[in-house]
Order: structure tokens, then sequence, then C-alpha cells
């Protein structure tokens, strides 16, 4: 189970880093001649030839970099030309080169920077990876026992892997709301005693699991490290699940003791496919380029009981179950949380483009509201 | 409009607690009961709060160590109330049969085994709290005055005392046959526990055929301090063919213990018939045993008429119903491990017999559903299989039509600890609302 982790990882790097060398292409020396002469005209105040003079290091030739100084030297130039339309395309397009292009009055001609209001080039769309490690906890609704004495149960922890992909639709540069698919391997174990004096039992469960978590996030908006958190609630599919290593330990008052072993004990069916839980969680975003990494620590609170009350007793074919006796066992009513941390790759698809109306609602933004992607 | 979307939203994100089920174990449950070393379930009793009382008996791992009579109350949804051990302690002790008294008293019957071959009829009554009250062992002694042999099979609440039923080698006869092993035996006992012997004038304590293994299995009272039948099996050679098979027998004692002489047999020639246990029922009473032959033992029940005197019974129904399996080398049956077929009517009338089934390499409990005639309508039994020995000891039904069943099944697999265990069922016999 841990080499396709780790294969995930590499792939996590690989893409990571890849993605990153795509945005650092290398400029033309030539071109770079083109745009020192086009900001020597706009400088003289010819501005006529200046879109004629970059068209063929724009069409072919131009870095990003080049690309964002040569719209925005064709912005300003159109805007003191009084042609707002190709004004707001030549805008358009330096915010396709630089998605994450914000105008500053300080630096920015405030023509400019009044115009970049008018566009937004927040993500849509921000779909991630993830990957990582989980640990179960059971949280017993109501005890089933087969012990007429209580009996004191003891949780131990396990560790399972999940991985999956989300998308998060951007209501604006904070608040999205999120999907994800996961698979989930999950696994527990409890210590059951003492039965009978001194006996001892050992029930562990290993299941697999779809998750489907549903949340609201709100991200940090600015620097290099960006905090999040989010809260919402999940559709867990448990489709398989198996009892492995159970042991029942006959633990004798001469210190000798004799163990009850078997095969896997097939659990599935004695569990409730489709199940609810609440999600909750947070982590940091590292971004490199345009894209992130991030770190994510989740803990989903089961809701609905696992335990199928029909078929606690039985076997796969509806006969009353040897393994109740023979392990001294019967599921409890029982909910899983369950703790995940996660490591995952965010490639945020940007979207530039002038804007409409403000989206009214629940998220409706303050007037005035900084706009942008920095 | 905002209800149409946050109620589903609630009930999406509803967390399911203790208060959302039924707790089960109000419907049914398994439970198992026990200490350290082997528990083995005999019978049981459910009083009028639904409390229930459990004796079998207990016999710890340590080398060296006695059997006892193992006792224990549990609360309607089987959790321990109280739990005691009861016997001499340098002596092996066997529960047989445990009744409740109208006034409350458990009565607990057994056998102790003084020496090897030796066993004394044990009686004692406990309260419902679990204190002792009183107790007596009894041991018969033969013409010689050397002590005898009992066996214990049942105890009888009757007018004014107890009876107990089983059978002695503390022979009638005094030059007995090469095949009377045993004679049935009926010790009486007042409502303290002493016990009215035959020393007294009062009562008889032993009815014995001539050539015959005798052995009593339940005395009920039918008259008042005047007529009891005493349901039993022997192989005493009732119809002149010189065939000594065993055969169901029952024969009437009058007030002070003297048999009538009329007696009824049931069986096949072919085969021999124990019985197990008998009950009364609405209708007269409900005898339940085995048919051996050879190897193969099949579950033989017989439906009789009540009447005042034996002569008025009539026999309703005598059938074989289940095939229990084949124990090769067994013939003749030991009540110290299983073997035990128990009945209990049901509310409409129907009946549940519980058995040790042997069609597999180990013993299992196997629970049928008969019909008034005890007819199975060919619906097979339902199984109790723990992979290891497990014997059927009791079963009733409750009041709400479900069902209780009683016996011992082995933890951890053949060869290893056996305990006693207890399972509420729903009136179909499974383990589900």
């Amino acid at each position: 189970m841990r080499r396709p982790l780790l294969f995930l990882t590499l792939l996590f790097l690989l893409y990571s880093v890849s993605t990153s060398a795509q945005v650092t292409d290398q400029p033309s020396s030539d071109c770079e001649q083109i745009l020192i002469q086009a900001d020597d005209e706009f400088n003289a105040g010819r501005y006529y030839g200046i879109p004629a003079l970059l068209k063929p290091c724009l069409d072919q030739g131009f870095s990003s970099e080049q690309k964002v100084r040569a719209y925005l030297l064709l912005t300003q130039a159109y805007l003191i030309l009084d042609d707002p339309i190709a004004a707001d395309d030549s805008y358009l397009k330096l915010l396709r080169a630089d998605p994450e292009y914000v105008a500053n009055p300080a630096r920015d001609p405030i023509d400019v920077y009044y115009l970049s209001r008018k566009f937004i080039s927040t993500p849509v769309f921000t779909p991630h990876l993830r990957a990582g490690f989980n640990t179960s906890l059971v949280r017993t609704i109501h005890d089933v026992s087969t012990s007429g004495n209580p009996v004191e149960t003891k949780n131990l922890l396990r560790v399972g892997v999940q991985a999956g992909a989300g998308i998060d639709w951007n209501i604006n540069n904070r608040w999205s709301l999120c999907g994800e698919a996961n698979y989930s391997y999950k696994a527990f174990a409890q210590d059951k005693m003492p039965y009978f004096d001194a006996d001892e039992g050992r029930y562990v469960e290993r299941q697999n699991w779809f998750d489907f978590p549903l949340y609201v996030k709100f991200s940090d908006d600015s620097g290099k490290i960006r905090p999040f958190s989010y809260a919402g609630f999940a559709i867990n599919l448990l489709f398989t699940a198996r009892g492995v290593n159970w042991i029942y330990t006959d633990q004798k008052p001469d210190g000798s003791k004799k163990e009850a072993t078997g095969p896997t004990e097939p659990l599935a069916f004695k569990r409730n496919l489709i199940n609810q839980s609440l999600v909750v969680g947070g982590g940091l975003k590292y971004k490199i380029g345009k894209d992130f990494v991030y770190a994510d620590i989740r803990y989903m609170m089961g809701l609905t009981n696992l335990t199928k009350l029909e078929t606690n007793y039985y076997n796969e074919e509806g006969e009353f179950s040897s393994s109740v006796p023979f392990y001294n066992h019967v599921s409890d009513l029982f909910r899983l949380d369950n703790i995940s941390i996660s490591a995952g790759y965010i490639h945020p698809i940007y979207n530039p483009r002038k804007k409409t109306k403000p989206f009214r609602g629940i998220f409706k933004r303050k007037s005035g509201e900084k706009e942008g992607v920095e | 409009m905002k209800h149409r979307v946050l109620l589903p939203l609630l009930f999406l994100l509803a967390c399911d607690t203790a208060s959302d089920f039924t707790l089960p174990e109000e419907s049914y449950f398994v439970k198992y009961y026990g200490k350290d070393g082997n528990q083995y379930g005999i019978d049981f009793v459910v009083n009028t709060d639904g409390s229930i009382v459990m004796m079998g008996n207990t016999l710890s791992s340590k080398v060296g160590d006695f059997q006892q009579i193992y006792l224990m109350k549990v609360d309607p949804n089987g959790a321990i109330l109280w739990e005691r051990s009861i016997g001499l302690p340098d002596k092996h002790e066997y529960a047989r049969d445990l009744e409740v008294h109208p006034d409350g008293r458990l009565i607990i019957v057994g056998e102790t085994e003084m020496t090897p071959g030796n066993r004394d009829v044990y009686i004692k009554t406990i309260s419902q709290q679990g204190l002792p009250l009183d107790s007596s062992r009894v041991a018969l002694t033969n013409s010689s005055g050397l002590e005898t042999n009992e066996e214990v099979s049942s105890v009888s609440i009757v007018s004014n005392g107890f009876m107990v039923a089983g059978a002695t080698t503390k022979l009638e006869s005094a030059v007995p046959g090469a095949n009377d092993l045993r004679d049935a035996m009926h010790l009486r006992f007042d409502n303290s526990l002493n016990w009215i012997s035959e020393l007294t004038g009062n009562w008889s304590d032993v009815t014995g055929s001539l050539n015959g293994d005798d052995f009593a299995t339940k005395v009920i009272e039918v008259v008042p301090n005047a007529v009891y039948y005493v349901f039993g099996y022997s192989n005493n050679d009732f119809v002149g063919d010189n065939v000594n098979d065993y055969q169901v027998w029952v024969f009437q004692l009058d007030m002070v213990g003297v048999p009538s002489s009329i007696d009824l047999t049931f069986g096949d020639v072919q085969k021999d018939e124990t019985l197990s246990a008998v009950s009364t029922t609405g209708v007269g009473f409900v005898l339940a045993g085995k048919s051996v032959q050879g190897t193969s033992e099949q579950s033989y029940l017989i439906k009789l008429t009540s009447a005042n005197d034996l002569t008025a019974v009539t026999t309703l129904v005598e059938q074989e119903v289940n095939q229990l399996g084949a124990r090769p080398g067994i013939t003749v049956l030991s009540a110290d491990e299983g073997n035990q077929i128990r009945t209990a009517e049901q509310s409409n009338g129907n009946f549940l017999m519980v058995a040790d089934d042997y069609t597999t390499a180990s013993p299992r409990i196997a629970l049928t559903f008969l019909s008034r005639e005890f007819s199975d309508n060919n619906k097979p039994p339902l199984i109790f299989d723990g992979g290891g020995k497990d014997f059927a000891g009791n079963v009733a039904e409750l009041p709400n039509g479900r069902i209780l069943l009683y016996g011992t099944m082995t933890l951890g697999g053949l060869g290893s600890q056996q305990k006693l265990v207890l399972m509420k069922l729903n009136p179909d016999g499974k383990l589900v609302e």
C-alpha cells in the first residue's frame, strides 16, 4: 500500500516541477530591442505606430514578462488615443499573459489603474490533487456486547491512506465552494476486555471508502504562504470491509493462554454502504509559480451508524455466524471519525474577464473592496 | 421557503445517536456467561419481572479443582445481576434442574459425586437475591447398608414440598436380573427440604422392574397429595417379547409413593427411546426424548392428554421429528454432556424444541419450530454453531412472543473453553428486531 502512495507523491513533484518550468520561458533579445524601441516611441508621443511595431513579437517572440510590458504599453497608448475598446482588449491580453497582474497606482499610470478595476482574473475553478495518511476513531453509539458483564473497549489507532482530486468553485478571491472525490483506505482496531475475568479480544477492521466531501473554504489570497480553512459535509461510501487478524485470547489464571485466530472475516455485508459525515479542516498553500502545493489536516466526523443490525449476527449465507462465538464478538453500533493529513497540488485555471454585475447573495461583496489576484 | 432548504439539509446532517435505535438487547441478543474454565448451561427459568435465572456447571482450568453448580441471575436484557457457585469444595457437583417456586424461591437439584460411582442427590433453595436458603444431600443405601449411586433428572414442585426424579442403584428386587442396573427414583422433600424417606412410611423412594434399567425423568403431581405420574424410560420387557429395548415408560404413584399396576409405554421395538424432559401444556403433557437406533439419533415427541388417573390418559401424538445425526459409540445417553431435548409451548399452541444436532463433526444447537401435531412442516431447524461442542439447554417463549434459548457454546473453536449462552430471538428465531 505504501508503494502506490510513493508513486503518487513522485508524480505530484514531477508535475509541480514541470509546470513551474513552463512559466519561465526564455526572452528573445531581438524582441527586447523592439520593446525598448516601442517604449521610446511612446515617450516620444508617436503612439500610432506602436501596435504595428509590437505585433510580430506579440505573435511570436515575447516572453510572458515581455508580453505584459508590451500590452501595458499598448493599453496606455490606446487610452491616450481615446480608443477604449482597444485599450480594454490590450489589458485583457495583459491579464492573459499574467493573470496575477495587479495594477498599482504608484507604479502604473492612473488611467491604467482605473481601467484595471473593470477586469478580474480570479480563477473560476481550481482543480487540485491530494494524497496522504489517515487514522480512524471509533465512536460507539451503543455497546452490543456478547458479554453479560460490562467490557472495557480500548480503541487503537491504525494508519490508512487516501488519495483523490477536487475542484474549487471560487466565489471570490477568498471564498470558494469545493467538492472532492477521494478514495480512502481506513483501519481501526479495538481491544475488548475482560471477558470471563481475564480473556480479551482484538478486532481489527480494514475498510475501503469513496468519500465525497462538499465544503466551503476560506483562503488567504496573498503571500507566498496562504492559510486556508474549510467546513462542510461528505457523503461516504463504504464499499468493502473486512476483519483481519482477529484474536481471542483465553487467559488462564496460571499465566498460560490460548489464542483463537482464523481467516479474514468478511464484514462489508454487515456495514451500511451510504454514510455521511461532517468535514472540517485547514492547512497552508505554498505558491510555486502560478500553482500551489499544499498541506492539509482534515477531521471527518462520522454522522451515521455503520453497523447493519439485520446482519450483525449472521454470515453471508444468512446463517448464524460461527465467528460470534469463535471470537466472542459482534459489532457495536458505531460511527467512524477520521483524521487525515494530505499533501496536494493546486493548479488554478485563470479566467481573465471583464467584470459583469456583482454576484448578489451570501457572498455579496462590500462596495470598494479591492479586487484582483494579489 | 427557507424551511424547504434547511429541513433536507438538517436531515442530511442528522447524527445517529443511541436514542435513534431501539436498543438491540431489548429485542434480541447473544450473551456468553462464565468465568475461568468451562461452564455448561443446563436449565433456566424466567421470573415474572422478566429477569432470568440460569443454572449450569462450572469447572475451572486449575488442575485439581472440582466442578461446582453455577447459578446466575440476569436482567431481561442479559446484564448480570448476580452469580454464585454452589457445592462442596472437594466434590464434583452436577446441576440437573432448576425451578422457581410460586413464592419466588429458586430450587436447584443435582448430584454430588462423593466418590467415583457414588453420587448423592443434592437439592437446594436460593432466594431471588442469590442467598442460600435450605439444602439437603441424600444418600440412599442398599440392603447391605452401602451407599448407592443416584442420578438426578428433575425437581418438581408438589403440595407442601418437592419431588426429585432420577435413578438409583438401590434396587427394589432382592434378586435383580441382568438388565436391572437402576431403578426409577422419586424422592420426596418437604417445603424446608427435609427428606421424607421410606423409613417414615409416608413415601416410597424407588420403583423398579425386575429385569429392567429404569429411569424416572419427571414426577408430576396430578391430584394434590394423592396421584402422581412418573415419566421415564426403561428397558424392561413390558410385553414379554424377550426384547429389552428402552421405551418411554409412564406409571402412577399413590399418596405414599406406591405404584399402581397400570403403566404406559411408548416406542419402537427396533429402537431405544429415552426421555429427556416432560412439560405440561394446555391439553396435557409433552414428553421429549430421543429415539436411538444404532448410532443414529432422532428426536422423539409424545403428547398425552391430562387425566386424574393414568388409565384415562390417551396418546394424542407420537412422533419422531428431527434426525439429530449419528454418534458412533453412543447408545445409552449420559446426562453429563448435552443430550438434552427440551420443548416449550408457544402462545399459539405450537411448539419449540431444542436439541443437540450431530449431523456435523461436533454438536450444534438446533432450534425447531413445530406445529401442534409436532410437524416441522419441512422447515429445517435453525442451527447455532460455534465450531466447537455446542449443547442445547432449554427454550422458552416470553410473553411478548420472543424466544429465549439457553445452552452451552464453545468459544475459540473446537477444544477451547465452553461457556453458558443465552440468546433472545425474535418469534421467528432470528437475531433481528
